[in-house]
């Protein structure tokens, strides 16, 4: 068991603990406030109760809404650039700000330009989701590159009297041209491929194989059944799988959050939102089984404590409290209740009712069965409500048995002091 | 004053038990200033606090944050955390101090 949980420890430091995926990472935390601005902007603008809609486009705020949208998650690819080369830089500790320049304009170098006959544009194809992970790259690549340049000192070398501020920004002409060059010879090279040009290539190769992995029912139940299993052994499950989940997961979000802001059908079903969204609230229906359902204190405090947190989808109190960390009694509910919620959300999608994830980004702690209003209309409430209740009856059996465990205890110990203070 | 900064994933669990410890501390007059912080923050907020504990679900990340800081750091264990217990963690945080 130990040795299991070290090795566990292991791979979660590894993925962490990648230059690359610790850039990446917090570039898209970095990134939430955008994503939420586009989300707030969305969910305004697809608001439609009496005649709102009609009467913001008279007023002119639809258009506002629209434009919002379209310089945030439809060009999105362009601030993902400048933050993970500006992070890569920061975990370095070169110089961030230049490093984030040179993610923007690896980037920018193998996006292709669309030509029309009035009009020479990047198309929000390149620049939004679908850019993604050509932004990814050319952010990594183009940053690190720049650092090495910069670390092995290619610089236009200044003579001594020349002011430090002018030295400094001579010495970045020469590793910034050779980023540039490097780009520049890379976009060149794919064009001359049946791709065309680097977003496409990467897409092809890349980001599609990746979403079709991840997008089944299978594989969204065992992912989420993983990560309870490292909050088993008292790790941080998504926070430790969070750079995997993006890769897959994220670009399909982005696609819907586009979709919906721009009116249009939703087209992918697995999503972030999706997968992490419609595990149930899980830890609220332990918190109220151990309220109302419980004999033993300790449970009972427990779930008194827990309940509020698990409200606002805090499981931690639940989850250290009861304890469901390093509880066999509690690992099979714990991995089974998250993947039977997603299954249920996948069904009611597919028979038509629960309408597909609009990718909006919601701040945390939002509250549970009120988020399904924001991800999916008032059938999102309907699936967690639904998802609740399977959990509820799933855990049961096991809040039972943990309640007897204590139960026992506590009457043991009352029956010691008992018989203690008879004696006396 | 004393600055007792506690870390977690995104600085939401641990800001219930920074209110349960805020309680304590006053119950018992001891003047300090508690906060909690996501762990991404660590560095930053790390400069001036006089120690940091951290959630017990990032413990893993023990090693990494007190390359990052110079106060001490210790991890909070998971019954406490779970009780949310504002009185044994601010009685560890003290104990750290030398408070």
């Amino acid at each position: 068991m130990e040795k299991f949980r070290n090795n566990l420890l292991k791979y979660a430091n590894a993925v962490q603990n990648n230059l690359y995926m610790k850039s990446i990472s917090s570039a898209m935390m970095s990134l939430i406030p955008i994503m939420m601005v586009s989300s707030i902007a969305s969910l305004i603008g697809a608001v439609d109760i009496g005649g709102t809609a009609a009467f913001m486009e008279k007023i002119g705020l639809k258009s506002v809404l629209v434009q919002i949208n379209n310089m945030t998650i439809n060009v999105v690819s362009i601030y993902v650039a400048f933050l993970i080369a500006y992070k890569l830089g920061q975990n370095l500790k070169a110089e961030a700000l230049n490093c984030g320049i040179m993610g923007v304009m690896s980037f920018l170098i193998l996006t292709p330009l669309s030509v029309t006959d009035s009009l020479k544009g990047l198309s929000a194809t390149a620049l939004g989701s679908g850019g993604m992970f050509v932004a990814m790259l050319g952010a990594c690549l183009g940053g690190r590159l720049y650092v090495m340049f910069m670390d092995k000192k290619l610089i236009i070398k200044m003579p001594e009297s020349v002011p430090p501020v002018v030295s400094k920004s001579f010495a970045s002409i020469i590793p910034g041209a050779l980023v540039a060059a490097i780009m520049g010879l890379i976009y060149q090279i794919i064009s001359l491929t049946p791709y065309g040009d680097v977003t496409s290539l990467i897409y092809a190769i890349v980001q599609a194989p990746l979403a079709s992995l991840g997008a089944n029912i299978v594989a969204s139940m065992l992912i989420v059944a993983f990560i309870e299993l490292l909050w088993f052994f008292g790790i941080h499950g998504v926070l430790a799988v969070y750079p995997i989940l993006m890769l897959v997961f994220y670009e399909p979000q982005l696609a819907n959050l586009a979709a919906y802001g721009a009116g249009e059908a939703l087209p992918y079903i697995f999503t972030m939102g999706f997968i992490l969204g419609n595990r149930g609230a899980r830890s609220l229906a332990v918190s109220i089984l151990c309220i109302f359902n419980s004999k033993s204190a300790q449970l009972k405090a427990v779930g008194k404590v827990g309940l509020i947190p698990a409200a606002f989808q805090i499981s931690e109190p639940i989850k250290f409290g009861i304890p469901q960390v390093m509880n066999l009694r509690m690992l099979f509910p714990l991995m089974i209740t998250p993947a039977v919620s997603v299954l249920s959300a996948y069904l009611l999608t597919i028979i038509g009712f629960l309408p597909y994830h609009n990718g909006v980004s919601i701040p945390t702690g939002f509250p549970a069965i009120f988020s399904g209003f924001l991800f999916n209309g008032w059938q999102g409430i309907i699936a967690q409500l639904i998802q609740l209740g399977l959990c509820t009856i799933i855990y049961i059996p096991f809040i039972k048995s943990q309640d007897k465990f204590y139960l026992e205890q506590e009457n043991q110990a009352a029956e010691q002091s008992e018989s203690k203070a008879s004696m006396a | 004053m004393k600055k007792i900064y506690l870390l977690c994933a995104g600085g939401m669990s641990t800001s219930v038990l920074v209110n349960n410890m805020k309680k304590e501390a006053k119950n018992l007059n001891y003047e300090c200033e508690i906060d909690a912080f996501a762990v991404n923050a660590a560095a930053k907020v790390g400069e001036d606090a006089d120690c940091i504990l951290l959630g017990p679900q990032i413990a893993y990340k023990l090693e990494d944050v007190k390359k990052e800081v110079p106060c001490p750091v210790e991890t909070i264990d998971m019954i406490s955390y779970g009780m949310m217990n504002g009185s044994k963690v601010l009685e560890q945080a003290r104990k750290m101090i030398g408070d």
